[in-house]
């Protein structure tokens, strides 16, 4: 029992002599004055600069919100309650569009109601009708007969290409131009007969009588050959004979 | 205002009136308070380290509560009380019978005999675990009373009993632990 108290002793005694690290009370001064510092930061006036900031970043918040919202307050028009009924329309209205438009395109009576926007309330009968006479304008223009649109001239850079295209090349002249293209199968024409002998007359050249090369084919045709003269040249050939 | 050459607190800034107790020097409560909560503390937690951490936590306690300071009555039983409330929090985080072997064997080195010091540690290392056995108030009261410089008042102010209950659970824990340090002796002594 002695041993047992004397060994509690010793470990109540080793418990209370413990010794404490040097430079203790150093260093918690020194954590005391960091923590000083920091709460000095912390409890400064509300105008400080962390709270300037805040209610900086609180303002353009809310200007940003005014700058969003006021355009669509600026668009949001009340909007007009616009109700469809049936109305029966003047003869006389009829009668002058149907002098603007042109007797034409009017159809002869309009019979059946039009649909017509009327505004609905009924404090606003009192103002100008503007609604109505953009709708006349509207309806004129959609019944307004369509002409074609008138020729414009050639700019300078489609004169340009149509140059480029057909300067002065003989085909395509001819292609273009029903008289050069005559010309050019007749040129066709009396160089091929000046070739093989064998002229084609043309049109104009019909009537006329020619000794060598109309003999000739002649000659082929009494051979039995393909008649390649034109009929009255083979008959104007006969005839000599 | 808090003055941190002198670590001055005044109680509530601004309003020094005739009757306000005069401003708490922080700088003269770590110098002189610091060692007795240190060892409070290390007989909860038998680290040096953790121990060291507990004190300062009390005086920053001390800092955030400057503004109530002068409702404090007794400053020494308030701060060990706030040292004790600590070590015990961070008691729970650590386990102090890690610690019990170093304790021991630094209680039992001295000028003796290297196997008479392994003796002695292993039986101060077998008190420390009989105490860790104990029920809670009756180890609370223990560890209290190690610190020489409390009286059985102080204690039960910081345990928030009455001193009757100090005194009877202190001597329930002394009782309490001789015997099982007895009979672990004597079931020693058989084998």
């Amino acid at each position: 029992m002695k041993q047992a108290d004397e060994a509690i002793d010793r470990v109540l005694t080793g418990l209370r002599e413990s010794e404490a690290p040097a430079g203790l009370e150093g260093r918690i001064l020194q954590a005391m004055r960091a923590r000083v510092a920091m709460n000095s930061v912390e409890n400064q006036p509300w105008w400080t600069w962390k709270r300037l900031a805040g209610c900086g970043a609180l303002l353009a918040g809310l200007l940003v919100l005014v700058a969003v919202s006021v355009p669509h307050r600026v668009h949001r028009v009340a909007p007009e309650p616009v109700v469809a009924r049936h109305v029966e329309p003047a003869p006389a209205v009829i009668a002058e569009k149907a002098a603007a438009v042109g007797q034409a395109r009017v159809p002869p009576r309009v019979t059946k109601p039009l649909l017509v926007r009327v505004e609905a309330a009924s404090g606003r009968k009192g103002a100008p009708d503007s609604n109505s006479a953009e709708d006349a304008l509207a309806r004129e223009e959609m019944l307004a007969p369509s002409h074609p649109a008138p020729p414009l001239p050639m700019t300078a850079q489609e004169k340009l290409f149509r140059q480029a295209v057909i300067e002065e090349h003989f085909d395509q002249l001819a292609m273009l131009n029903p008289e050069e293209r005559e010309k050019a199968n007749t040129k066709a024409d009396d160089e091929f007969g000046n070739f093989f002998g064998t002229r084609k007359p043309s049109k104009q050249e019909e009537p006329v009588v020619r000794d060598g090369p109309k003999q000739k084919s002649v000659e082929l045709k009494q051979d039995g050959n393909a008649p390649l003269a034109a009929p009255g040249a083979s008959q104007a050939s006969t005839g000599r004979r | 205002m808090t003055a941190i050459e002198g670590l001055v607190l005044s109680p509530v800034e601004g309003m020094r009136t005739e009757t306000a107790r005069p401003a708490v020097d922080l700088a003269a409560l770590v110098e002189t308070y610091s060692t007795q909560l240190f060892r409070v503390a290390h007989s909860v937690l038998r680290s040096r380290v953790e121990a060291e951490d507990v004190v300062q936590d009390v005086f920053v306690r001390v800092l955030e509560h400057r503004r109530t300071l002068d409702q404090v009555r007794d400053m020494r039983v308030w701060l060990i009380r706030i040292a004790w409330n600590l070590a015990l929090d961070r008691r729970r985080r650590i386990r102090p019978d890690q610690m019990d072997a170093l304790f021991a064997e630094s209680l039992a080195g001295g000028n003796v005999p290297a196997d008479r010091a392994i003796d002695e540690a292993q039986r101060i290392q077998a008190v420390l675990a009989e105490m860790e056995k104990l029920p809670k108030a009756e180890r609370h009261v223990l560890l209290l009373s190690a610190s020489e410089e409390l009286g059985t008042a102080e204690m039960a102010v910081v345990l928030g009993k009455s001193e009757s209950a100090v005194r009877a659970l202190l001597f329930r824990a002394r009782t309490r632990l001789r015997e099982r340090l007895e009979g672990r002796r004597g079931m020693g002594g058989r084998r």
